[in-house]
């Protein structure tokens, strides 16, 4: 995405991600992390989440449009790190509101074409992936370097 | 007597590192309720629908 990105602070692994988005407000911590799941290990699930003063995350804080943009092009920036190590890995991704599934949907199709250059996408339909569709309301995704 | 202070003092350390260790352990995604939850609606999707090919 050529959208402007906040610096990303990563782990070792490239699986955990810190930044600092920057709010009228403040300064707001935010984490990335991939996890893999124990039966599918070429799958990782991505969480993130605001870093609340006394250290804990909170994914269900949605802090109106300020600055989102900018801060799903920095999550954007950490798939694109996280497959630089995991070239044959898959990203799954779900929202943990309707309101944050509909960000990720926005911010899928919004950068639709550019993100196809580098990555396949699927969406779930009816328990079977499908190639991501802009206007569908997928709950669920699936990403993975072009092939 | 200074041999039990010292015991104690070392049972409280021992205590609050122990809190240390589990607060700064949840403080990763990977450790909240909601990264569990999706986590587990994941693991039921790719059981169903696998992988796409």
């Amino acid at each position: 995405m050529q959208f402007e990105k906040y610096e990303i602070n990563a782990s070792a692994s490239l699986l955990l991600f810190e930044f600092n988005s920057v709010v009228p407000k403040g300064i707001i911590k935010k984490q990335v992390e991939f996890e893999a799941f124990p039966h599918n290990p070429t799958v990782f699930n991505i969480g993130f989440g605001d870093v609340d003063i006394t250290g804990k995350i909170n994914d269900l804080v949605i802090k109106g449009n300020e600055g989102s943009q900018k801060v799903l092009a920095t999550v954007a920036l950490t798939v694109f790190k996280f497959f630089e190590k995991y070239p044959s890995h898959y990203v799954y991704a779900t929202g943990s509101t309707k309101a944050r599934l509909r960000l990720y949907r926005i911010g899928i199709a919004n950068n639709l074409e550019e993100i196809l250059l580098s990555f396949d996408v699927f969406g779930l339909v009816e328990n079977k992936w499908e190639r991501f569709v802009k206007d569908k309301n997928y709950d669920e995704f699936l990403i993975r370097l072009k092939r | 007597m200074k041999k039990e202070n010292n015991i104690s003092t070392l049972t409280q350390l021992a205590k609050q590192t122990a809190k240390i260790k589990i607060s700064s352990k949840l403080n990763t995604v990977a450790d909240t309720a909601f990264f569990k939850k999706k986590m587990e609606k994941g693991a039921k999707t790719l059981a169903v629908a696998g992988l796409p090919k």
